[in-house]
């Protein structure tokens, strides 16, 4: 089976997103015949390149221009198929490669699947695995004929590490700017700089069970106190109770931090996959019967900001103790 | 201006227990006891639509709206909420009950492309993933079969009176995007922070609301008959529950002090001494 690995060089999350391409194709990279990776980039060709798990045969560098047209990356997708094609193409887990493997399939009139957790080669067919009822439960697929395109699931992994190319192999692919016709004017406005939540090692994630954005206050307060990056699920940022770059689960950040705290979360299946990897989880709520116990390694059946605000005290005293207040 | 908004109401998964999660042989589960719900990124989408049929009452071309989804009776309740609310018509699409739509995108996106071009509408907005299936594909397929450009994860749109276009604001890798673009036009709504919720009907809304009509369509009625419905690129073959699990240990005490007491003392204090 031929395959290519497409990405996007200036994403910020290129690591991570190659990370769950390794970890995707971890049970059929052995059957490839010859694998490629395709990376667009906008200004600049990249020097350092995401470590894919198997054998790369060849790069393919593609120059892409108005990055935010869709269209700009299809067109050269479907030039490189024509020239150059594979039976399998897997995308990114973000937005664009759901995008691009769907409209892909379409054209090419082969087949797609998106939030891929896992694939393999069964009596020559490929089998996908995706989560399905919103993460509750997860559905193995057949795939019925080539070219097949993939968008990989967000999920915990290792971020691939960035390397110089050993490979001779580089090709440089231009695009032709696709006819906008439907487009008058764009703006980009660039996000605030990430925080550290992605990488922090204490996590406090606060749910519905704040109530209100006054609590989230005190909450980001508690968390500063005791040295936590605060997280949220998503009725928390869809109450603008605090920033939409804090949410936690399968549309936000998938963390793994040493220890994760988890306030007034019910723990939905989309919620879960974003902590599921935290080394230890402890979560606080008020129904002993909330679906997070389920994941939590700790329990307190209470209330959030009582048993925090205590926390925090205790933390404080011991920190003070030890003189690294 | 004629916009379609195409829906789906799901069950509301966080009511059902653990043993509640077992499937039938055709891979069903049955969530007939718990509420329904609207999909939270197809209600941000019809309250856009709202709001954007709101802001152009005055102009030449006023904003004509269209409820649509694809399911049997269960979303009745919610189309007469939808007119109530101010949706010019709604609509439902019912295929045979025998064919499983759920993991389908192909098959739903034809049902609704060719309802728009029967209906001749010009801006369609979907929420960008939702229901049993979680395919994510919808949007994109029916602007495929239109021919259509599409704008996905988007958060806000209004009406640019000047140009008659409309300026549709989305979230892209690191980055707002703000664009001017002209019709016809295939929106995928993302996290809409400025439109989280639908609106909530008065009393005299829903009683004016009630007897107007739901326009019932079958696929055949398109013109896509049960066989084209069957077609799909994939194929299910079982499913699973992930276990997750973690044995949870349930800390006690007289008051949240002595929990968080327990807490740090037994738990905590080696993390924070790292």
């Amino acid at each position: 089976m031929k395959a290519a690995i497409v990405l996007s060089a200036d994403s910020a999350l290129l690591r991570q997103q190659a990370g769950e391409i390794n970890t995707i194709l971890n049970h059929i990279a052995t059957t490839f015949s010859r694998v490629e990776l395709w990376l667009f980039y906008q200004d600049r060709p990249p020097e350092l390149f995401p470590e894919i798990d198997c054998s790369l045969s060849g790069i393919k560098l593609i120059a892409v221009q108005h990055a935010h047209l869709p269209e700009s990356y299809l067109q050269v997708l479907l030039d490189l198929m024509r020239q150059h094609p594979v039976d399998l193409l897997v995308f990114a887990s973000d937005g664009l490669g759901a995008e691009l493997a769907t409209r892909l399939a379409y054209r090419l009139d082969g087949n797609s699947c998106l939030q891929v957790e896992d694939c393999n080669l069964a009596a020559g067919q490929l089998e996908v695995v995706k989560p399905v009822y919103g993460n509750h439960l997860a559905a193995r697929f057949v795939l019925e004929h080539p070219p097949y395109c993939l968008s990989a699931a967000k999920q915990a992994c290792r971020p691939a590490r960035m390397t110089p190319c050993e490979l001779a192999n580089i090709e440089i692919f231009t695009s032709n700017p696709p006819r906008c016709h439907w487009g008058k004017t764009f703006l980009t406005i660039p996000d605030q700089p990430a925080s550290g939540l992605a990488d922090a090692d204490l996590v406090l994630v606060v749910g519905q069970g704040a109530h209100s954005k006054d609590t989230v206050d005190v909450l980001q307060g508690i968390a500063n106190s005791i040295g936590a990056e605060l997280g949220a699920s998503r009725p928390v940022v869809m109450n603008a109770w605090t920033d939409m770059n804090r949410l936690i689960g399968t549309s936000g950040l998938i963390i793994s931090p040493k220890l994760c705290i988890v306030a007034g979360v019910s723990g939905t299946g989309v919620f879960s996959v974003g902590i599921k990897s935290s080394e230890v989880i402890v979560a606080i709520n008020t129904d002993s019967k909330a679906p997070i116990f389920q994941m939590a390694d700790v329990g307190i059946v209470g209330d959030l900001l009582a048993v925090l605000s205590e926390l925090e005290k205790v933390i404080t005293a011991e920190k003070a103790q030890k003189g690294t207040l | 201006m004629k916009i379609a908004v195409c829906f789906k109401t799901i069950a509301d998964y966080g009511r059902l227990s653990e043993t509640d999660w077992a499937w039938d042989e055709r891979h069903f589960v049955d969530t007939s006891f718990v509420r329904r719900i609207f999909n939270c990124f197809d209600e941000s989408a019809l309250e856009m639509a709202l709001k954007l049929a709101g802001t152009s009452l005055n102009a030449s071309d006023p904003a004509e709206l269209t409820a649509l989804t694809v399911d049997d009776r269960q979303s009745d309740l919610f189309l007469k909420h939808l007119t109530a609310v101010g949706y010019h018509h709604v609509a439902r699409i019912q295929c045979n009950k025998k064919i499983d739509l759920r993991f389908n995108s192909l098959t739903v996106s034809d049902l609704i492309s060719t309802y728009i071009k029967q209906e001749e509408h010009q801006l369609v907005f979907l929420g960008r993933q939702g229901g049993a299936g979680d395919n994510r594909q919808t949007g994109f397929l029916v602007a495929e079969r239109l021919g259509w450009p599409c704008i996905r994860e988007v958060t806000a749109v209004v009406r640019d009176e000047s140009s008659g276009c409309l300026k549709v604001t989305s979230r892209i890798d690191g980055a707002t995007l703000v664009q001017t673009v002209k019709l016809p036009m295939v929106l995928i709504a993302g996290h809409c922070i400025d439109s989280p919720y639908l609106r909530v009907p008065t009393l005299k809304q829903k009683l004016k609301a009630k007897n107007k009509p739901v326009t019932i369509l079958s696929n055949t009625r398109l013109g896509i008959d049960d066989d084209t419905l069957i077609n799909n690129g994939k194929t299910l073959i079982d499913l699973q529950r992930p276990q997750a699990n973690r044995p949870c240990i349930f800390l006690e005490g007289k008051n949240p002090r002595e929990q968080a007491k327990r807490l740090y003392a037994e738990h905590l204090k080696q993390v924070f001494t790292l």
